[in-house]
C-alpha cells in the first residue's frame, strides 16, 4: 500500500529533473554569480566572491539603474493597461456579427507573428525624422516633423511599437474568453430588461475575470522583460531615455564592459520585480475566485 | 545531362590549361616552384569572417592551390564570434587554425595571450618572402598602426580604413562656401547649412549611445588635443580639459545634424547623407562605395571628399582595419605554408587582382595606380586622409589605444557622452563622473 502511495514520485521525477536543469540550476547560478566579480574578459578562474558589492554598485553608484527600474515599471504599466483596453474593445467588436471577420482577424495576427527584431527595424525606418513614412504622412497633413526617437519622445515611440505589436495578443485571448462565455446568464438578464452596459458590467466582466487576469499577467511579465524591440530601435538611447532594465543588464554584461557579476545582480533584481508582480496578481486572482492562497 | 557534364569538364580543362600557361614572371615562378616542392599536399585552415577580404581571397585561392599544391580549408565565422572562437581555440591549444583574420581592435587582447606569432622572422626569411612581396609598399599607417602591437608585427594588413569628410559640392557652390580646412570651419559650415533649405542639416555622424558615440567622438578628439588615456602611462584623461572641450565640440557638431542623430549608427548617418538630408558627412572611407554608387545614393554625382580637417592640436585621422596573421598553435610546417598563403594573397604581385575582386587597398602603389584611380576617383583623397592617420602614429598614439580594457572605457564614456548630447548633464559634469568610473576600470 505504502509503495503505491509513493508511486507518483516516480512519474513526476522526469519533470523534476528537467526543472532542475532548466530553472533551478540557472537561477542558483545567477544568484551565485551576482555575488562575484566575474568579468568575461578576466576569465572564470579569476573571479572572486565580493558579497554585496554588485548590489551596492547598482543602488549607490550606477547612474542609470534607478532610472531604468522606474521607466521599466512605467513602460510595463502603461503598455499593459493600454493594450488591455484596446484589446478588449477589439474583442468586443469581433464578438459581434461583422462581415469579413476572418480576414480582419488574420490582419490582426500579422504584428504578433513578425520577429521582434524585424519589427524594430521596420519601425526604426518608419520613425526616422527625415525619411520616415510617419513624418511623410504628417507632412501631407501639414503637420510639422516629430522627432520620434529624440530624448523626450523615444520612450513614447517604444510604447507605441509595443502596443502595435501586442494589442492583437490581448484581443485574441479576450475574444477567445468571450466566445467561451455561457449564454444563459445573458438570456436571463435580457428577460429582466438589462441594458447592454449592464450586461457588460454585471455579466461579461465578472465572467471574464479569470481570463483577464491571465492575459494581464502574461503581458506584464513579458513587457517587464522586453529587450528585442528596444535593442533594435534605440539601444537604450538617446542618453538613457529608453534604457529599460533588461537592456541595462545587457549593457553591463555584454556590451564591451563584460561585467557579468553586476549584470547578474541586476538580473536578480528584475527577477524579484517580476516574481513580486506575479505573486500580487495571482493573490488577487485567487481571492476574486474565492480560493484560498 | 551528358552535354552539361561535357561542358563542365571542358570548362575545367580550359581553366587548368589557362593556369598552366599563365605567364608568371621568373621571380614569381621560382618562388612558386620552391613552395610547391616543400609544401605540396599540406592543408592549412583559415579562420576568417564574412568580409570583402574573405571574398577576394576565396576568389584567388584556387590559383594558389594549383600553383603551390597547398590546400586551403575555410572556416568563416560571424565577426562578433570570431574573437571569442580564436581565444577559446588558443586556450585549448587545439591548433585547428593556421591563418587568422585579425581585427586591429583585438590586437591588444590577442598579443598578451599569444594567439598569433611574431611575423618578423618570416619577413626576414629571404627564401620564404620574395622581394615581390614588398612589405614596405604597404602604407606605413597600416603597417605600424594596425599590423603591429608594441612594435611586434602580428599581422599583414589586408583591409584598412580611415575617416574623411564627404560634402555636397552643389550646395557648397550654390552658397559660395569652401570645403572645411579646420575643425572650426567644419562646425561653422555645419551651422551655416542647418536649415538653409527645407529638411537640410549640417552634419551626419554616428552617435548612438555607447561605443558608436565613443567612436564618433574619437574621430574629432585627437585633432582637438583630447585623449581618453595616456598611451605611455595609462593615466586616465577622461576629464582632462582638452578632452572635455573635444566632447563639447563633438556634441555641438552633432546638434547641427538631424534631430534624432542620437540613435544613429554609421548606417543611419550614411543614409542621411546619401538621401541628401545633410550637407556634410564624417565617417569611414570603407563606406565610400555606397556614397558614390548611383543605385544607392541620391547624391553620387554631387559629392566631394576631403581629408579630416586640422584642429588646434594637429591634423590627425582615424585608423582601423584587419590583418592576416598566423596562429601560434599551428604546427611548424603548416606555419610556413600559411605564410606562403599570406605572401601570395597580400603580396604586391597580386595586389591589383585583390582590389579588383573587392579587397580594400592597403598599398601605396595601389592608391597611386592610374588605372585603379580611374575606377575609383576617391583614392587620392583616401590616401591624403591616411597620411593624416599616420601623423598620429608618428606621435606614438594609436587611434584605438592598445589596452585590453579600452573597449570598456569607450563603452562607458560613450554612454556619458550620449547623456551630454540629450542635455541631461554638462560635458564637464559627465566627464568628471566618467573619470571616476574609468579609473576604477583601469584599477581592476
Amino acid at each position: 500500500m505504502k509503495k503505491r502511495e509513493k508511486e507518483h514520485h516516480l512519474f513526476i521525477l522526469p519533470s523534476f529533473i528537467t526543472l532542475i536543469f532548466i530553472v533551478i540550476f540557472p537561477t542558483i547560478f545567477l544568484w551565485y554569480v551576482s555575488f562575484t566579480n566575474y568579468d568575461l574578459s578576466m576569465g572564470w578562474e579569476n573571479k572572486s566572491w565580493i558579497g554585496l558589492q554588485n548590489y551596492k554598485y547598482l543602488f549607490l553608484e550606477d547612474k542609470d539603474f534607478w532610472y531604468s527600474l522606474r521607466i521599466s515599471l512605467f513602460f510595463s504599466g502603461f503598455t499593459v493597461v493600454t493594450e488591455f483596453g484596446l484589446g478588449l474593445l477589439i474583442a468586443l467588436l469581433f464578438n459581434r456579427r461583422i462581415t469579413g471577420k476572418r480576414l480582419w482577424m488574420s490582419f490582426l495576427i500579422i504584428p504578433m507573428v513578425i520577429t521582434p527584431s524585424i519589427v524594430s527595424l521596420i519601425w526604426k525606418l518608419m520613425l526616422n525624422t527625415e525619411y520616415g513614412v510617419l513624418n511623410y504622412i504628417l507632412s501631407l497633413l501639414s503637420i510639422g516633423k516629430i522627432n520620434w526617437l529624440g530624448y523626450e519622445s523615444a520612450l513614447w515611440s517604444l510604447i507605441l511599437v509595443d502596443i502595435w505589436e501586442w494589442t492583437p495578443f490581448m484581443a485574441l485571448i479576450l475574444y477567445a474568453g468571450l466566445q467561451a462565455l455561457p449564454q444563459e446568464p445573458y438570456e436571463a438578464a435580457l428577460v429582466d430588461g438589462a441594458s447592454s452596459i449592464q450586461l457588460f458590467r454585471f455579466i461579461t466582466l465578472p465572467l471574464m475575470r479569470p481570463i483577464i487576469f491571465i492575459s494581464l499577467l502574461l503581458r506584464a511579465i513579458d513587457s517587464l522583460k522586453m529587450f528585442d524591440i528596444v535593442y533594435g530601435l534605440t539601444q537604450g538611447g538617446p542618453g538613457n531615455a529608453t534604457e529599460l532594465l533588461s537592456l541595462h543588464i545587457y549593457r553591463l554584461g555584454f556590451r564591451h564592459t563584460n561585467w557579468i557579476g553586476r549584470a547578474s545582480a541586476n538580473a536578480v533584481i528584475l527577477l524579484l520585480v517580476v516574481t513580486l508582480l506575479t505573486t500580487v496578481l495571482l493573490r488577487i486572482m485567487k481571492r476574486e475566485s474565492g480560493e484560498k492562497y | 545531362m551528358r552535354r552539361l557534364t561535357w561542358l563542365i569538364v571542358g570548362l575545367w580543362v580550359l581553366l587548368l590549361v589557362s593556369w598552366a600557361g599563365a605567364d608568371l614572371p621568373p621571380e614569381v615562378t621560382s618562388w612558386v616552384n620552391m613552395i610547391k616542392e616543400k609544401y605540396d599536399g599540406t592543408t592549412i585552415t583559415c579562420a576568417f569572417c564574412p568580409h570583402p577580404t574573405t571574398d577576394a581571397m576565396q576568389a584567388m585561392v584556387d590559383e594558389f592551390t594549383e600553383l603551390t599544391g597547398i590546400k586551403v580549408r575555410w572556416d568563416i565565422i560571424e565577426e562578433g564570434y570570431l574573437r571569442q572562437k580564436l581565444l577559446l581555440e588558443h586556450e585549448a591549444k587545439t591548433g585547428v587554425y593556421d591563418v587568422l583574420l585579425i581585427d586591429a581592435f583585438n590586437l591588444a587582447e590577442y598579443a598578451p595571450s599569444g594567439v598569433a606569432v611574431d611575423l618578423k622572422p618570416f619577413l626576414e626569411n629571404k627564401e620564404l618572402t620574395p622581394e615581390w612581396f614588398d612589405y614596405q609598399d604597404i602604407l606605413p599607417a597600416y603597417r605600424e598602426g594596425i599590423g603591429m602591437y608594441q612594435e611586434i608585427i602580428y599581422g599583414i594588413p589586408v583591409a584598412g580604413e580611415t575617416r574623411y569628410v564627404g560634402y555636397r559640392k552643389d550646395l557648397f557652390e550654390k552658397y559660395g562656401q569652401r570645403p572645411p580646412e579646420t575643425m572650426d570651419d567644419m562646425l561653422n559650415l555645419a551651422k551655416f547649412f542647418k536649415g538653409k533649405e527645407e529638411s537640410l542639416y549640417g552634419m551626419a555622424m554616428r552617435a548612438q549611445k555607447g561605443i558608436h558615440f565613443g567612436s564618433g567622438w574619437l574621430t574629432v578628439m585627437y585633432s582637438l588635443g583630447g585623449q581618453l588615456l595616456d598611451q605611455k602611462t595609462w593615466e586616465v584623461l577622461v576629464n582632462n580639459p582638452k578632452t572635455v572641450t573635444s566632447l563639447e565640440y563633438f556634441v555641438d557638431l552633432l546638434k547641427q545634424g538631424p534631430p534624432d542623430i542620437g540613435v544613429y549608427t554609421h548606417e543611419e548617418a550614411l543614409s542621411a547623407f546619401t538621401s541628401g538630408r545633410t550637407a556634410m558627412w564624417f565617417d569611414a572611407t570603407a563606406l565610400t562605395p555606397w556614397v558614390i554608387d548611383p543605385t544607392k545614393s541620391m547624391i553620387s554625382d554631387r559629392v566631394g571628399f576631403i581629408p579630416p580637417p586640422a584642429g588646434p592640436a594637429g591634423a590627425y585621422g582615424a585608423l582601423a582595419g584587419w590583418n592576416v596573421g598566423i596562429s601560434s598553435d599551428s604546427p611548424e610546417k603548416e606555419k610556413e605554408a600559411a605564410w606562403a598563403f599570406i605572401v601570395w594573397m597580400t603580396g604586391k604581385y597580386k595586389a591589383k587582382d585583390y582590389v579588383r575582386l573587392g579587397g580594400t587597398p592597403v598599398r601605396e602603389s595601389i592608391y597611386q595606380d592610374e588605372e585603379l584611380v580611374k575606377e575609383n576617383w576617391t583614392f587620392p583623397v583616401q590616401l591624403a586622409s591616411l597620411e593624416r592617420a599616420y601623423n598620429l602614429v608618428k606621435e606614438g598614439i594609436s587611434w584605438i589605444p592598445p589596452h585590453p580594457k579600452f573597449m570598456k572605457v569607450l563603452e562607458v564614456v560613450g554612454s556619458y557622452g550620449s547623456d551630454v548630447l540629450v542635455g541631461s548633464m554638462s560635458a564637464r559634469e559627465a566627464m568628471d563622473k566618467a573619470q571616476v568610473e574609468v579609473e576604477k576600470i583601469m584599477a581592476e
